[in-house]
C-alpha cells in the first residue's frame, strides 16, 4: 500500500468540517470553518524563525520524534477551471449553448486536509496506530482544539476512538515520494517481469539508510559541530588532531543517538 | 496561514479529473513505481523532502454523517514539501522534468502542459489550496543539507571507528582523505532567507496571539 513506503507513512486525511453555527467562549457566533482556521492560525509552529524562536511556544508536533512534516489546510470547495473547450460548429449544430453555464462541482461541506509524513518506527504493522496513540498522548488538548470543528469528532473520547475516527477520514496515498538517500540507491533496474508484477500488484520502495527523523536530527547536529572543528583544526599537527578528534568523538558520539538536536529547532 | 516553515514550502494542488480518465493516471503512477528509473528526474531535482499524489475518486470523500458528496469529477491531490520559492519550484519542474509532469497530471482537466510555463503557473495557482498550519521538524535544513549531513555522519562514524586503531600520523591521513570526500557537505544550517517583509511582519505579529491562546488554554478557556 503506497501509504506506507520507504520507511515512512504518508498519512492523508480529509476530515469533513461541521456546518452548524459555532459559539465561541465569548458568546459570539462563528462558523466551524472560520473557527477551525483561527485554531490553526494560533497553533504554535516549529521554532523556524527568529520571531518563533524568541516566543514562548513550540509546536505540539515536536513532542514526538517520528513527525517529519505536518500540514493542515481547509479545502473550502473544489476549484473550477472554466468551461470545457468545445467545437463552435458542433455547438451550433448540436449544442450545448456556451451561453448556458456549465455545471460545476461544489463540495457539500468543507474538508480539513491533513497530510503527515512520519517514520514507520520499530513495528511496521502497527506504525499508524502507535503513531496516532502517541499523538493522542502528547497533544490531546491541541487535537481537540482543531478537530472539534470536524464531523464525528465529538464522539471521540480516547486513543482507540481517535484511531478509529482517523481511519474513517483516511484516503490511501497513491504515489508517495521521499528522497533522503545520502547516495543514490544502488538497486538493479527491475526486469520486464518485475515491472509487470509491479503494475499488477504495486511496488514498495526500499527504506533509505538513516532516513528516519532521529537519524536525520543526529546528522544535522553532528554536521553543525563538525564544521567549526574542521575550521579550527586546519594546519594542526597530527598529534594534536588525533587528540582533538578523540575529544570530539567523546563529546558528540557520532554513532549514538544522543546528544542530538530537538525536532522543530532551527539548529543554526 | 503560511505555506512556509523554515526552508520548506508546503504546496497543495487539487485538480479535477474526468472519471473516465482517472484510471490512466492510476496506471501511470503504478508504472512509475514499477520502473523507478522513470523517477530519476524527480530525484535529480534534490529540492523535495516529501511529496505525494493522491487520487480521490468521486465516492471516496469521507462521509461521517454529513452526507455523501455528489460530484461529477474525481480529483488529484498533490502535496509537496520543497525548498526555495514557489516560482523556483515550478521553474525547476518545468525545466527539469516537463514530460514527467505532463504524465503526472495527464488526466487533470484543462491541465495546460508544463511548457510554456506561464499557463502552467496560472493553472497551479488557480488550483492551489493554501496551507493553514505547517510543521517542519528540520526547519533550518534544506533537503540537500539533510543528505549532506547524513554523508558527514557516515564519514564521522568511520573515522571514529578508525581512531583508536591508528597512529596519529595514519589517522591524520585518513582524516584528510575523509575531509576531501565530504568537503562539499560542510554547509551551514540556519534560518531561511526572509521571503518578504510582509512574511516577517506576519510572523512577528502572530506571536502574541499564539501566546494568548496558550495562556487561555492553561486557564481552561
Amino acid at each position: 500500500m503506497p501509504t506506507v513506503d520507504g520507511g515512512h507513512v504518508f498519512l492523508t486525511l480529509l476530515a469533513p468540517v461541521r456546518r452548524d453555527p459555532y459559539r465561541r467562549s465569548n458568546g459570539s457566533l462563528s462558523s466551524p470553518q472560520m473557527a477551525l482556521r483561527e485554531a490553526l492560525a494560533v497553533l504554535p509552529t516549529a521554532r523556524q524563525s527568529a520571531a518563533c524562536a524568541a516566543g514562548p511556544c513550540e509546536s505540539p508536533f515536536s513532542r514526538n520524534t517520528r513527525n517529519h512534516f505536518v500540514r493542515m489546510a481547509v479545502i473550502g470547495d473544489a476549484a473550477f477551471n472554466g468551461r470545457d473547450a468545445s467545437n463552435a460548429i458542433r455547438n451550433a449544430l448540436r449544442g450545448p449553448d456556451p451561453a448556458i453555464p456549465l455545471a460545476c462541482d461544489s463540495l457539500a461541506s468543507p474538508y480539513l486536509l491533513v497530510a503527515i509524513d512520519f517514520d514507520v518506527g520499530a513495528h511496521p504493522s502497527t506504525a499508524q496506530t502507535t503513531y496516532l496513540e502517541a499523538l493522542w498522548r502528547t497533544m490531546q488538548p491541541e487535537l481537540r482544539d482543531i478537530f472539534q470543528h470536524c464531523v464525528g469528532f465529538d464522539a471521540v473520547t480516547d486513543a482507540d476512538g481517535f484511531c478509529t475516527w482517523i481511519g474513517r477520514c483516511q484516503i490511501d496515498t497513491t504515489m508517495p515520494f521521499n528522497d533522503y538517500w545520502a547516495r543514490p540507491p544502488a538497486a538493479k533496474p527491475p526486469g520486464n517481469l518485475a515491472k509487470i508484477k509491479g503494475l499488477l500488484f504495486g511496488t514498495t520502495f526500499p527504506t533509505a539508510p538513516a532516513g528516519d527523523l532521529p537519524s536525520v536530527l543526529k546528522a544535522l547536529y553532528l554536521q553543525r559541530q563538525f564544521v567549526p572543528f574542521v575550521t579550527q583544526n586546519q594546519g594542526t599537527s597530527d598529534t594534536d588532531l588525533y587528540a582533538r578528534f578523540g575529544a570530539f568523538v567523546a563529546a558528540f558520539k557520532p554513532a549514538e543517538s544522543s546528544p542530538t538536536q530537538a525536532p522543530g529547532e532551527l539548529g543554526g | 496561514m503560511s505555506n512556509v516553515a523554515g526552508k520548506a514550502y508546503a504546496m497543495n494542488i487539487l485538480t479535477p479529473m474526468k472519471p473516465g480518465r482517472t484510471w490512466i493516471n492510476a496506471l501511470i503512477f503504478r508504472y512509475g513505481r514499477a520502473a523507478p528509473a522513470t523517477l530519476s528526474g524527480l530525484l535529480g531535482l534534490s529540492i523535495i523532502h516529501f511529496a505525494r499524489w493522491v487520487i480521490i475518486r468521486r465516492d471516496q470523500w469521507p462521509d461521517l454523517g454529513q452526507g455523501r458528496e455528489r460530484l461529477a469529477n474525481d480529483y488529484m491531490l498533490f502535496c509537496s514539501n520543497f525548498n526555495g520559492t514557489w516560482d523556483q519550484y515550478i521553474d525547476a519542474f518545468s525545466d527539469g522534468i516537463p514530460n514527467g509532469l505532463n504524465l503526472f497530471w495527464y488526466s487533470s482537466t484543462k491541465f495546460p502542459g508544463s511548457i510554456p510555463i506561464t499557463p502552467f503557473k496560472n493553472y497551479i495557482r488557480a488550483n492551489q489550496v493554501d496551507t493553514d498550519y505547517y510543521y517542519n521538524a528540520t526547519p533550518g535544513a534544506a533537503q540537500r543539507d539533510i543528505k549532506a549531513a547524513l554523508r558527514v555522519r557516515e564519514a564521522l562514524i568511520d573515522l571514529a571507528a578508525l581512531h583508536p586503531t591508528l597512529t596519529p600520523a595514519a589517522f591524520a591521513e585518513a582524516y584528510r582523505r575523509a575531509l576531501v570526500t565530504v568537503q562539499n557537505d560542510l554547509g551551514s544550517q540556519g534560518p531561511a532567507p526572509v521571503a518578504s517583509n510582509d512574511s516577517l511582519d506576519a510572523d512577528v505579529n502572530r506571536q502574541p496571539f499564539v501566546a494568548g491562546r496558550r495562556a487561555a488554554a492553561a486557564a481552561g478557556g
